[in-house]
Formats: structure tokens, C-alpha cells, sequence
């Protein structure tokens, strides 16, 4: 196995008016695997087709094994790719299927077969060899792609949401069996995904929006600290107060909260406090200590908790989320408070529009270097 | 199915009515004049002729199917690749279909004959003059005319089949190594195989059928079937209409006897591509 590294990738679709990736880069170690994550238009398919040598970037380097192979074409750069769809060669029936890349590596017809039969035991499809590919479900066929992959034995493995198009259970198993995979075959992954579930198979994570890296951390320091207000909203369920840090409190409408060390810095920040852990209390304007008044907009139930949205009286929107059965309807009035007020938050630098935004580096000049595969249509596909 | 059923059943009608006049034509049931006497007089006079159209008809239907199909092939391969090369030459595939063999032949004829366009142009390099491309021992122009005809055909049918899913299919070929001859050959090549048998077998039974080219660019004897049978159903002697009923059945057992086993091999042709691994 390999590393893989892209580094500072721009790239623009032709007549876009914003680029697609604003100097995105991603490590991958040997062996490691790490997911990208981010809202749909955010840049993830690109990075990984950039990647992938599918897609010629603007700038930037590729690097596999420390090898620059930016200029190189795709089946030159020692990594495979999944997509979504299995994508299988239909006249070819499944070992046929897997054994094509031991095949294309020289194998004789027998040996390649035996190599994917291996390969078909890994994923649990032993016995189906000789199987018609079409006659397969669609979780045996993205096992079925899942092995042609692996049997191409290459530096990198880059999975383009590859289990999206399944459905939940199924989804599940097939997590369960990349867990397999790596341990048995330890190879180097980068998968883009837009399931944050499937994102924390990963040691860590990338999240990806609007083509640049906001954060890359694994999955639960990322739930924990998000790093944006992006990022935030992405994950969902975080409240947002806005307000500004001096010496290490935030003064905002709510009043004054101490904010983590690692967070943002003095000037404006947001604090971005999860929905569970806030509570509501009955009085709106008699209570104690840090706290905003507020009213009942709706609720919305999920599984075994409410989620209840206000708006609080500085018209800023909250979320609270409760246990089913707590007597809160639309109109009622509540006092937001945090359940530990003690507890440091966490806030993060105000990046929202209105506020003083980071600037982008300059982005670079168009390359005009030939596109790497399948002519200059790859050039163009989606985000 | 039963959505196809009443087009099945129109074809069936007409073509079967109309084989079944022939076929009584043949062999005397429907004489133009006079009662109906079963006679093979119709058979036995053109049996020369039938056996020497068998043999002129797959002179021409073979190598014009076979040149069509290659052809086809790399041009269908030309539009997938994209870019403008792809538009100029869809255009140009669209543009082909449009224009009537009948017209074809001619512009042929005009091309290729002794004293046509080549031949003139050819003429200041010298030579042995030029060679007898119309109307000459081998149906050369006959061939070219159907072969330039149904390559267009051929490519497009296949473009229609191929083009869903081909550009993700080569990237997925490229992700697992395939340089770009491998993916070509062992994945578009397969791919397009099912497509490239059922248009070469519609181009041939077409080739095997149509008379016009042949009758504008061929030599005079032997005369493909649909040839004999054209001429020998406007003959004046009327007593000859068996012996054209007679042609036209043999060129369509002859299609018949090409397109049942071909469409029963069809199905397979995927999995005889490539036995099953790569």
C-alpha cells in the first residue's frame, strides 16, 4: 500500500463561476483511511476525481507514494476507484469482473480467476463465481465492485460514496465489511461521503465546503469542536450565540460564558452549543444566571426526543432537544438556559456573512495541460 | 410483449401474405393467366440462375456486411471519444443515412466508373488504366456503396447502444489499470459486440435483399437474386413471373438461412467475446 497525498488543489469547471476546490489538500498515511465530508456542491467528488486523475485541476499537486503524478494518466497512478454505482462489466460474469485487473496485470486466465476468487471470499460472495453480474442484488454487486477494486492490489484505494445507492441495512453490512477489509488488507483509503455515519468509519476526516478544508480531525473531536460555524451546520444540532470573546468569556445575549481555551481567540465568535445541552425553563423572565427568553416555533419529533425550535427574544433561532412527552407546544414561552453553566463552550471565529471573513488566497491561472483521461469531457462533471 | 402485439401481427400479415403469393406464384397457384396447376417449370428454368444469383449475392452481402461493421465500429468508437471530431462525425453518419441507396449507387457510379471522377483524376499518374470497378468481375463498387451506406448504420445503432454509461465505464476500466488499447479491447470492444452483431445482420439481409445498388453498379451476369428477380418480374413473356417468384423465395430463404442461426447466436455473442474473463 501507499500514501496519498493531494496538496493545495484548485480547480475550476469551465464557465463556473466560482472554482469547485480553493486549495483543498489531504493526507492519507499507509494504511489509513480518511473520509471527506461536506454539503452536495462542496467540492468532494472533484478533490477525489482530481485524485483519481479524472479531472485535470487548475493547480496543485497529486502525490502517491510521495510521486508527483498530477501529470500522470489515471491508470498510471498505482490507485483504484469505486463509484457510487458498481459500474460492473456486464460481459463478464462476476470472477471475470474481479480477476480484470489481475488480468490486465498479466495473469494467466486460471491464475487471475483463482486471485478473484480469493478476493470474493473477502467480501463474503465465495461459491458465486460463474454468476451473470445483472442477476445480482445491488448490495452483491457493490460487494462484486468492492473486489474488483481490492484485486487490483494498488497503491490507494478511492471510494466515491460508494454505498449511497444502497439502502440502510445493506448500507450497514457493507460498513461492517470495509471494517473487514481493513483489517485483513490494511489498505490506504480516501472516501468521499456525505453519511457522517459512514464518514467515522475513517480515522479521520475532511470536511470539504465550498472547496475548501474547514477541518480535519477524526469524526468525534469533530462533533465535538467543530472548527466553523460551516462545519457546524453540517453536522447539525448545534445552537448558534453569536457575541464577542474577551479574556477568555463570551459576552453575547445571553449573558457571560466561559469558552474553551482551544477556541476562538478575542473579537467576534460564535458559540456553538449542542441542542442537548440545553434545557428549557417554565419561567421566561424571572431566571437566574446565563440564559436567553424565548418562544416555541414547532417540534419535531426524532425516534425517542423532541427536537423544539425557537426563536429567542433577540430573534436569533434555537434548538433544544428534549424527551418525548415534555409539555412544550408551538407559542409557549421558555427561558434557554445550558444545563452546565459552568462548563467552558466552545466558540469559534463569526465567519458568517456580515462578519469578517478570512480572505481566500488568490486563486491560480487556468492550466491548460491536456486532461488525463477519456478526453476533455472528464474535465467536466459533478462537484 | 402483448405492447408489440399488434405490430407483430401487422408484420405477420403482410409479410406473410405476401410470402405466401410468391410462394404459391412459384409454383404455379397463382398463375397470371389461366387455372392453377401445381408446376416446379418456374424452379427449373431459373435453376442456372438461382444458383449463380446464391452465389453473386453473398459475393456482395459478405465483405459489404464485414467492411460496414468495421467501419461502424471505429466510427461509433470516433463519437464516443467526443470532442468535435465526435459532432462532425455524427453529422456526417446522420447526413449518410439520409441519402437513398438509389442515389448513393449513382454518385458511386459517378465516382468509380471508367470514366468517372477517380478515374479522371488518376489518369495523369499513367498506368494500366483504370481498373473495372463498376459494372467490372467483382462487385467492388456494389460493395463500397452498401458498405459506405450501412457504416453509418451500423455506427449509429451502436453509438445508441454503447454511449449510457461508457465514459464511466472507461474510468472505472483506467481506475483498475486498463491503458487506453486494453480499455478498447477488452471493454468497449465486448461492450459494443452485441450491437455490431444485430446492425451487421439487419446490413446483411438488407445487402442480401436489395436489388437497386447492385442493378445500377454490378455486371450483367450473374445477376444477384433480388436482380433476377426484378428483371425477370418485368419481363414482357409473362410465362416468366414463376421463375422471378422463384428468385425472390430463394433470396429470402437465403436471408432467412443467415438471420435465424445469427439471431440465435446473438444472445451469446457477449459471453463469446470473451469466454467469461477477460
Amino acid at each position: 500500500m501507499s500514501t496519498l497525498e493531494v496538496r493545495d488543489v484548485w480547480h475550476r469547471y469551465p464557465d463556473a463561476d466560482a472554482p469547485a476546490l480553493r486549495g483543498a489538500s489531504v493526507a492519507v498515511a499507509d494504511g489509513e483511511m480518511v473520509s471527506v465530508v461536506g454539503p452536495s456542491g462542496s467540492g468532494k467528488s472533484t478533490l477525489l476525481r482530481v485524485a483519481a486523475g479524472l479531472l485535470r485541476s487548475t493547480s496543485g499537486e497529486v502525490l502517491v507514494d510521495g510521486r508527483d503524478v498530477a501529470d500522470q494518466p489515471t491508470e498510471r497512478r498505482d490507485l483504484t476507484v469505486m463509484f457510487q454505482h458498481p459500474l460492473l462489466f456486464e460481459h463478464l460474469d462476476v470472477a471475470g469482473n474481479v480477476a480484470f485487473a489481475p488480468r490486465l496485470a498479466g495473469s494467466g486466465r486460471r491464475e487471475a480467476r483463482r486471485c478473484a476468487r480469493r478476493y470474493l471470499r473477502l467480501v463474503h460472495l465465495e461459491g458465486m463465481d460463474s454468476r451473470d453480474v445483472a442477476s445480482l442484488s445491488g448490495g452483491q454487486q457493490q460487494r462484486v465492485a468492492l473486489a474488483r477494486a481490492l484485486a487490483a492490489e494498488r497503491g490507494a484505494l478511492l471510494l466515491d460514496e460508494p454505498f449511497s445507492s444502497l439502502d440502510r441495512e445493506l448500507r450497514a453490512s457493507m460498513h461492517d465489511l470495509l471494517v473487514e477489509v481493513r483489517a485483513a488488507l490494511a489498505p490506504t483509503i480516501l472516501m468521499v461521503t456525505h453519511d457522517l455515519d459512514e464518514a467515522a468509519l475513517a480515522e479521520s476526516s475532511v470536511v470539504l465546503i465550498d472547496g475548501r478544508v474547514h477541518q480535519h480531525a477524526p469524526m468525534t473531536e469533530i462533533y465535538r469542536r467543530p472548527a466553523t460555524v460551516a462545519v457546524a451546520r453540517l453536522l447539525g444540532g448545534f445552537t448558534e450565540i453569536a457575541g464577542t470573546v474577551r479574556d477568555g468569556v463570551h459576552h453575547c445575549a445571553w449573558g457571560r460564558l466561559p469558552v474553551a481555551a482551544e477556541g476562538a481567540g478575542d473579537g467576534a465568535a460564535v458559540l456553538l452549543v449542542r441542542r442537548e445541552a440545553l434545557r428549557l425553563e417554565v419561567d421566561a423572565d424571572l431566571g437566574a444566571g446565563p440564559g436567553i427568553g424565548a418562544r416555541v416555533v414547532r417540534r419535531r419529533p426524532i425516534g425517542t426526543r423532541v427536537v423544539v425550535s425557537l426563536v429567542g427574544d433577540d430573534d436569533s433561532p434555537l434548538e433544544v432537544e428534549l424527551p418525548v412527552g415534555e409539555d412544550v407546544r408551538p407559542g409557549a414561552r421558555f427561558r434557554v438556559v445550558l444545563s452546565d453553566r459552568r462548563a467552558p463552550q466552545w466558540a469559534v471565529r463569526d465567519e458568517r456573512p456580515g462578519s469578517a471573513a478570512p480572505a481566500l488566497a488568490g486563486e491560480p491561472e487556468e492550466d491548460t495541460r491536456r486532461p488525463v483521461v477519456d478526453g476533455g469531457r472528464s474535465s467536466v462533471g459533478p462537484a | 410483449m402483448s405492447g408489440a402485439a399488434p405490430g407483430i401481427v401487422a408484420i405477420t400479415v403482410v409479410a406473410g401474405t405476401g410470402m405466401a403469393a410468391v410462394v404459391a406464384t412459384s409454383v404455379g397457384l397463382m398463375p397470371l393467366y389461366g387455372k392453377p396447376a401445381p408446376s416446379l417449370d418456374g424452379w427449373r428454368s431459373a435453376a442456372p440462375d438461382l444458383v449463380a444469383g446464391i452465389g453473386e449475392s453473398l459475393l456482395i452481402a459478405l465483405p459489404a456486411t464485414v467492411l460496414a461493421a468495421l467501419v461502424g465500429f471505429l466510427l461509433a468508437a470516433l463519437m464516443l471519444g467526443g470532442g468535435r471530431a465526435a459532432s462532425v462525425v455524427r453529422l456526417a453518419c446522420l447526413a449518410v443515412l439520409a441519402v437513398p441507396h438509389l442515389v448513393g449507387a449513382t454518385s458511386v457510379s459517378l465516382l468509380l466508373s471508367d470514366g468517372g471522377v477517380a478515374a479522371r483524376l488518376a489518369a495523369p499518374a499513367g498506368g494500366d488504366g483504370w481498373p473495372a470497378l463498376v459494372g467490372g468481375p467483382w462487385p467492388v463498387a456494389t460493395v463500397l456503396e452498401l458498405a459506405w451506406k450501412e457504416s453509418a448504420f451500423v455506427a449509429l445503432v451502436v453509438l445508441a447502444a454503447v454511449a449510457p454509461g461508457h465514459r464511466m465505464r472507461m474510468q472505472v476500466a483506467a481506475g483498475l489499470g486498463a491503458r487506453p488499447v486494453q480499455r478498447v479491447l477488452r471493454v468497449l470492444v465486448p461492450t459494443a459486440a452485441p450491437a455490431v452483431g444485430a446492425a451487421s445482420l439487419v446490413t446483411l439481409v438488407y445487402a442480401i435483399g436489395s436489388y437497386e445498388v447492385a442493378w445500377l453498379l454490378g455486371r450483367a451476369v450473374p445477376e444477384p437474386l433480388p436482380v433476377l428477380a426484378f428483371r425477370l418480374f418485368g419481363s414482357i413473356e409473362l410465362t416468366d413471373r414463376p421463375a422471378a417468384a422463384a428468385a425472390a423465395v430463394t433470396g429470402s430463404a437465403l436471408a432467412l438461412c443467415v438471420a435465424v442461426p445469427a439471431l440465435a447466436a446473438l444472445p451469446r455473442l457477449r459471453s463469446l467475446s470473451t469466454g467469461g474473463a477477460p
